[in-house]
């Protein structure tokens, strides 16, 4: 795979006009999500996902050869999205409602609403509006650890490499999170009529 | 470490089902006997599995479909935005931090005695004549008259650049928020001074200064790659800045510069001969 990532790079920094695009194709999702996850926004995923592809664009020949490629496009992607967090945090948030929320939820490219019974919907709506704002109340670097290692999937050490920090950080910031999460949650956590099922 | 520890350390691995056959024999007969370490796995656990629950909105495939195309287009639109210059002269740049530290340590001796040279002429050097001062003094006076505007608007703008550069070379990332660098005010008025420098040095080069033109000029590509830089956090742009500003003696002309102008205000209130002019005419 890192081979294969290598051969990709070294045709695009030899002017392979299609070696570019092959290579935004492989890795648009998992740049689009990671930076949806951490921002929460649809927008901001969309915008931050070029930004990277760009920076890489424009930097690729200075890229290390024995690095991993993915690794280096998850760290631009994360140091983005905490930054336009920062700047974002500056400024006032615009506060929504359910309804909004669901709203934009529905408007979506794709967004799969299902055609289930109201209230399953209503409730659904909002657990997802409280695991949103719990996400929202931990800490960017807290919350890009989190969702790196629980919706992406990445191994510690993979974390470690691209936040440039040791395991045991990386272990640290995961269950600060969790922690804070909990007590985020600790409505649905302690409510047995609310218990967590794995379906 | 105690066992407990150890268990508490392994609670990630555990759930995530990354234990290989000795840490799992380890954790499950370690929770079998420990209540607070079983307690504070179900804790953890529970709130993972509710997290789960967080649906991600899916794009649709026309989305994806379409993404390219997106990306091309914003990629066409920077190309025309951006400055022209600005890989190569961050190419430019970095070829010259590759050049041995040698290099750099004889072209500053090599700045630093012609300085020498100069600032000794100019303390030193013998007064004219007062018949050669009298043949000389309407010409001087005529050249000093028309090109006094522009001095004194590069003097204006090296000690607006001064602020600027300043502000980047005492900023210490490893102590300093990023942010308390004000980047995107800073870039704005880089841009504002490279735009000014074209005009400035043609008034300049007209008035036959050829020092403050050079000066202009350095202060022109170390404002341009401000103005380019990415982010407060492109530690390594800025860091390649700092090496210009330091490869290219600007403060340290800047310095001289001040030196020469203090100089100057102070002859004009002793009333001694000639030296006003020397560094501007250089």
């Amino acid at each position: 795979m890192v081979q294969d990532e290598q051969v990709l790079v070294d045709r695009i920094s030899s002017g392979d006009n299609t070696a570019f695009q092959e290579f935004v194709e492989r890795y648009k999702k998992k740049i689009y999500y990671i930076a949806y996850d951490i921002t929460g926004d649809h927008e901001d995923a969309e915008d931050i996902s070029q930004e990277v592809f760009i920076k890489v664009f424009r930097s690729l020949k200075t890229f290390r050869r024995n690095a991993k490629v993915s690794s280096w496009l998850y760290q631009i992607s994360v140091n983005a999205s905490i930054d336009l967090l920062r700047k974002k945090s500056s400024k006032p948030e615009k506060l929504m409602d359910d309804i909004e929320r669901a709203d934009i939820q529905e408007n979506l490219p794709g967004s799969s609403t299902h055609a289930q019974n109201p209230e399953r919907r209503a409730e659904d709506i909002i657990i997802q509006k409280h695991i949103s704002q719990a996400l929202q109340k931990v800490s960017p670097k807290e919350r890009s650890v989190f969702v790196m290692r629980h919706y992406n999937e990445l191994k510690i050490r993979e974390i470690a490499e691209i936040l440039n920090v040791s395991p045991g950080t990386v272990k640290a910031l995961f269950y600060r999170a969790i922690r804070k999460l909990r007590k985020e949650l600790s409505f649905y956590l302690g409510n047995p009529g609310l218990e967590v099922s794995n379906e | 470490m105690s066992d407990c520890k150890k268990c508490q350390d392994l609670f990630d691995e555990a759930f995530y089902e990354e234990l290989d056959d000795k840490q799992k024999d380890f954790f499950e007969s370690h929770i079998c006997v420990c209540e607070a370490c079983e307690s504070e796995y179900a804790e953890v656990t529970s709130t993972l599995k509710l997290m789960e629950k967080r649906a991600r909105p899916e794009p649709d495939q026309a989305y994806w479909n379409g993404y390219w195309s997106r990306l091309a287009r914003r990629m066409e639109k920077d190309k025309t935005l951006a400055p022209k210059s600005e890989s190569s002269w961050r190419s430019f740049f970095r070829a010259f931090t590759l050049a041995p530290k040698w290099a750099f340590q004889t072209a500053a001796a090599l700045v630093l005695v012609v300085l020498g040279i100069y600032i000794g002429k100019m303390l030193f050097s013998p007064s004219i004549p007062e018949f050669q001062q009298a043949r000389q003094l309407p010409a001087v006076t005529s050249q000093v008259e028309s090109s006094a505007e522009y001095v004194q608007r590069a003097q204006n703008y090296i000690e607006r650049s001064k602020l600027i550069i300043l502000a980047l070379i005492n900023f210490d990332p490893e102590t300093e928020d990023p942010y308390a660098l004000s980047l995107p005010h800073q870039q704005q008025l880089s841009r504002e001074l490279v735009s000014e420098a074209s005009i400035l040095k043609q008034g300049i080069a007209d008035a036959g200064q050829r020092h403050l033109q050079g000066l202009i000029a350095d202060l022109e590509v170390i404002l341009l790659q401000i103005a380019n830089l990415e982010s407060e956090r492109d530690f390594e742009a800025i860091e390649l800045v700092k090496k210009g500003v330091d490869s290219r003696g600007i403060l340290l002309q800047i310095h001289v510069m001040d030196f020469h102008q203090s100089t100057k205000i102070r002859d004009k209130t002793t009333p001694s001969p000639t030296a006003s002019d020397t560094f501007l005419n250089m």
